[in-house]
């Protein structure tokens, strides 16, 4: 209890610089846990960015969208039907104009058309999203309806998210990790001076040794323990690595500190 | 170079054995130290016996500090056998030249330091003779003074008063009469006293006070250009 309450006097002598340097502590040691939190969270949203194929769909403005999208949203395997606004139908022209590849100006074209995106389920087999265009043929009829090309589902995408995943898991926590480690171990050099004071004069005028490495095991265990406690409810396992990184950090000053320490005037 | 067992007080003062500490308390053999081209200490042959009261006295630069130094294990000799008594055993304090006060604390506070709560029963207790102490060297009326506010005889003060609050079995100080006038080295110099009559403190004292060695009866240790010259009782010197 000695060691644990001199800690806190001895970083606590300035409030603010107590505050600052248990706040780094945190930091420091809540870092090893956040990178899977912080994995996961980017990672739903490249997955949000990630879609099904899809394809366009202009239909006679006679008849009903609204009926056809909610006919094909029943269907298994259709994920989404965007009912396209008047400038949708027109950017979704244009691309179907492009995929035609006739050659026609926009302007010469009839307008009369409702648009509809139809985004399959990932991973729809190719004969079922066939099955589904066919439907949507014999509902509206094929004079009605002109529909473009299916858009691919995206392997890029894929591939793009299983390289993130890795460069956060090997280097974005390891960096924050390091960040952090730098910032709590100058801010420890920075406010040193009075916990080796303070441990320095308990050494000399009481009955006991090695007082700076019991000190610094007391308070260090502490915030370690209270964060990895607190941070393993808030964001579940840790990267270990990255912990055996701050466990390492720690040690190597305590190291430092067994040996006998000078008054620095 | 004979070893010296003259007990500076006979009475009531407990001696060594009473105090539970082996009788040769501290024992340099041959020991030489040398700070790049000064010889700090030259071949110095020395025992101090627990309960003694011993003044290191010399000019300046004579290798009084150092001597200090080396029996509080604070140095290694180049050279020499040093035997220190175990820490565990034998507790020593200490009042260095500069003293290690903290500044930004008021007297009072560099004082709790001293705050050994396996020597003390209590909190209550150790107020009780801080304030004590305080008193008989005159600074109770100070002690809620900031010690950078504090004049340099009130910080050697408070560092001796420090010093003696953790109850050491063996009191090393290095000129602590250096800021104090003649009437406060005299009182500090009764109280050091007090301590080895009472508690059976050994007390070891470096100083070029010659007012002060006039009138000691304990142990002198002279030393001139880091060779011990004289140990003996002052009236021989």
């Amino acid at each position: 209890m000695f060691y644990l309450s001199n800690f806190f006097k001895s970083f606590f002598h300035h409030p603010a610089r107590g505050i600052v340097f248990v706040l780094a502590t945190v930091l420091f040691v809540g870092s090893a846990f956040v990178t899977t939190k912080v994995e996961k969270s980017l990672l739903k949203g490249v997955a949000k960015m990630e879609k099904g194929a899809s394809f366009f769909a202009l239909i006679d403005s006679k008849e009903n969208n609204s009926r056809v999208a909610r006919k094909l949203r029943e269907l298994p395997g259709v994920e989404k039907v965007k009912v396209l606004s008047k400038s949708d139908v027109s950017s979704s022209l244009d691309e179907l104009l492009k995929t035609l590849n006739v050659g026609v100006s926009r302007d010469l074209i009839d307008l009369s058309f409702s648009g509809l995106q139809i985004e399959f389920q990932k991973g729809l087999p190719q004969r079922s999203q066939n099955l589904i265009r066919d439907y949507l043929t014999r509902l509206v009829g094929a004079d009605k309806l002109t529909m473009g090309a299916v858009n691919r589902e995206s392997s890029d995408v894929k591939k793009k998210r299983g390289s993130f995943a890795v460069m956060i898991r090997t280097y974005l926590g390891p960096i924050i990790t390091a960040f952090a480690g730098l910032f709590w171990f100058v801010l420890f050099i920075i406010f040193r001076k009075d916990f080796i004071r303070s441990t320095y004069l308990a050494e000399q005028f009481q009955r006991r040794s090695n007082v700076p490495a019991k000190t610094l095991t007391a308070g260090f265990a502490l915030l370690f323990f209270g964060t990895c406690t607190a941070m393993y409810f808030l964001t579940g396992l840790p990267q270990v690595s990255q912990l055996l990184f701050v466990i390492t950090t720690m040690f190597m000053i305590l190291v430092v500190h067994v040996r006998r320490i000078e008054w620095e005037s | 170079m004979n070893f010296q067992q003259t007990p500076s007080f006979s009475g009531q003062r407990l001696t060594g054995t009473q105090a539970g500490i082996s009788k040769n308390l501290f024992r340099l053999e041959d020991v030489s130290i040398r700070f790049g081209s000064i010889q700090a200490l030259s071949n110095v042959k020395l025992a101090i016996e627990s309960g003694e009261v011993v003044f290191v006295t010399g000019a300046s630069g004579a290798g009084k500090t150092t001597l200090l130094r080396v029996l509080s294990g604070d140095v290694k000799p180049d050279t020499g056998k040093v035997s220190t008594p175990s820490p565990k055993k034998c507790f020593i304090s200490k009042v260095f030249q500069d003293l290690r006060l903290e500044m930004n604390k008021t007297c009072e506070q560099n004082l709790w330091a001293s705050y050994d709560s396996s020597i003390y029963d209590n909190k209550k207790e150790f107020k009780k003779d801080l304030e004590e102490l305080a008193s008989v060297l005159g600074f109770d009326n100070r002690l809620d003074l900031k010690v950078k506010d504090a004049n340099g005889g009130l910080k050697q003060k408070v560092a001796i008063a420090r010093a003696l609050l953790a109850k050491p079995d063996v009191f090393i100080a290095d000129e602590p009469t250096a800021s104090l006038d003649s009437g406060n080295a005299r009182r500090l110099f009764e109280i050091l006293n007090i301590y080895n009559v009472r508690k059976g403190m050994t007390v070891i004292w470096a100083s070029h006070n010659k007012e002060l060695v006039k009138n000691f009866s304990g142990r002198i240790v002279h030393l001139d250009n880091g060779k011990l010259i004289y140990t003996g009782h002052a009236c021989f010197i």
